[in-house]
């Protein structure tokens, strides 16, 4: 609860930032969070039992990948290199979480606009990733990312009772370039919750921000293509290698459906 | 045979000769080498060239539209640029082709709008363009250019 007053008035502050951003200004700064002022339950360690082969690229074919435009490296060393097999990818600039859940059909499939959710029986998909929440949470409680993140996989389940849910770590911001919401703080908040969120919903959480960040948990600088959060095509090969890599996921990625 | 027919006969050849020079008919224009060409003089090297499934699935040109083709994504996450440039198989073809591409314009100008303007500048100069069967799509800040050189091209 305290969490949730603590962010109503940081929301505000993160709205007005995120306009300031998108308006070209430099936002105002935003007061530092106390962290005594939050209780966190550290969740109990994963214990990994499952098979740590690395991940064959066929294991791949089946799984469609969405995100944002920090996904469109990954999507673009698909292409390039490959290495995820036949993968699918749906990563467009300025993709929300909101927009996932909202029923608007904006993915565009050999000619047809499909939501993420009619998309996967369509492709024949058993495995979905996401990347999503960049453009969000400078716009959305931890209560309403939640939220979304239900309904997503409400929907995906209603379409799709068999699919596998992965939800992929939101990558760091580049050090002293965070503004409003969009800082790791934030970040990292928004992945513990993802990570708790999918251990309570038969979701799978799949660690990829920490092979992109410095030991400050800041986006490593030569990862960076923007001074921002925008990675450079280096980056690629390193999200794929922590994808082939069973012990960045919390749970056995070959594993049955839960 | 007298000198002057024969001078003559020459040099209206010639005239004839330089005259279609500019204009490479579209039976002889192939979309890969058009591509080629245009990285010799444009920096291209951004781009990642889609393979036939890819160019089905993410732009909704269909294999059985077109005898050759090349379609370029940027691989640069906060660019936009874009090239296609296809040979469709005949005009009910290129039309679709021609489709695929201005709905693609739209996408990508909905998708840059408020998140990098600038890209969206550059996605609002951008060019489709059709010459019969040619089929041609450029998002770059050398849109124009582009575009003028395929025109020429395809004939």
């Amino acid at each position: 609860m305290e969490k949730r007053n603590k962010h109503a008035g940081g929301v505000l502050l993160a709205v007005l930032a995120a306009a300031a951003l998108f308006s070209g200004q430099t936002p105002a700064p935003v007061p530092e969070e106390d962290p005594s002022a939050v209780e966190e339950e550290t969740p109990a360690p994963v214990e990994k039992d499952w098979d740590m082969t690395p991940l064959e690229e066929t294991w791949f074919d089946d799984a469609v990948f969405f995100g944002d435009s920090v996904s469109g490296t990954l999507q673009a060393t698909a292409f390039q290199t490959g290495g995820l097999g036949q993968a699918l990818f749906f990563c467009e600039t300025s993709y929300t979480l909101r927009e996932a859940v909202s029923g608007r059909t904006s993915k565009y499939f050999r000619g047809q606009l499909y939501t993420p959710a009619t998309l996967m029986p369509v492709v024949g998909a058993s495995k979905v990733f996401f990347m999503l929440g960049l453009n969000d949470v400078a716009f959305l409680t931890p209560e309403e990312y939640r939220g979304c993140w239900s309904s997503l996989v409400e929907q995906l389940r209603d379409a799709s009772p068999e699919i596998r849910i992965f939800f992929q770590s939101m990558t760091p911001v580049m050090a002293g370039h965070e503004y409003g919401s969009v800082n790791n703080a934030v970040i990292n908040t928004y992945n513990e919750d993802l990570r708790d969120f999918c251990r309570e919903n038969g979701c799978v959480y799949v660690d990829i921000a920490t092979h992109l960040m410095n030991e400050k948990g800041e986006l490593r600088a030569e990862y960076c293509r923007d001074e921002y959060v925008h990675l450079v095509m280096d980056a690629g090969p390193i999200w794929v290698a922590a994808l082939k890599d069973p012990a960045n996921y919390s749970a056995d990625p070959r594993g049955e459906t839960s | 045979m007298r000198k002057t027919p024969l001078l003559l006969t020459v040099l209206l050849a010639v005239l004839l000769s330089a005259c279609g020079a500019g204009k490479t008919p579209s039976a002889e224009f192939h979309p890969a080498e058009f591509y080629d060409r245009l990285s010799l003089s444009h920096d291209l090297s951004s781009l990642v060239v889609l393979d036939a499934d890819a160019v089905y699935n993410y732009l909704g040109v269909a294999p059985e539209d077109y005898t050759e083709g090349v379609a370029a994504l940027q691989t640069d996450s906060v660019r936009v640029d874009e090239i296609w440039v296809f040979q469709a198989v005949d005009e009910a073809a290129a039309e679709r082709v021609l489709h695929a591409a201005e709905f693609r314009m739209e996408y990508r100008a909905r998708e840059t709008r408020d998140y990098f303007p600038d890209q969206y500048q550059i996605v609002q100069q951008g060019k489709c363009v059709q010459k019969g069967n040619m089929v041609a799509l450029f998002i770059s800040p050398e849109s124009e250019e582009m575009a003028e050189a395929f025109s020429k091209a395809a004939g």
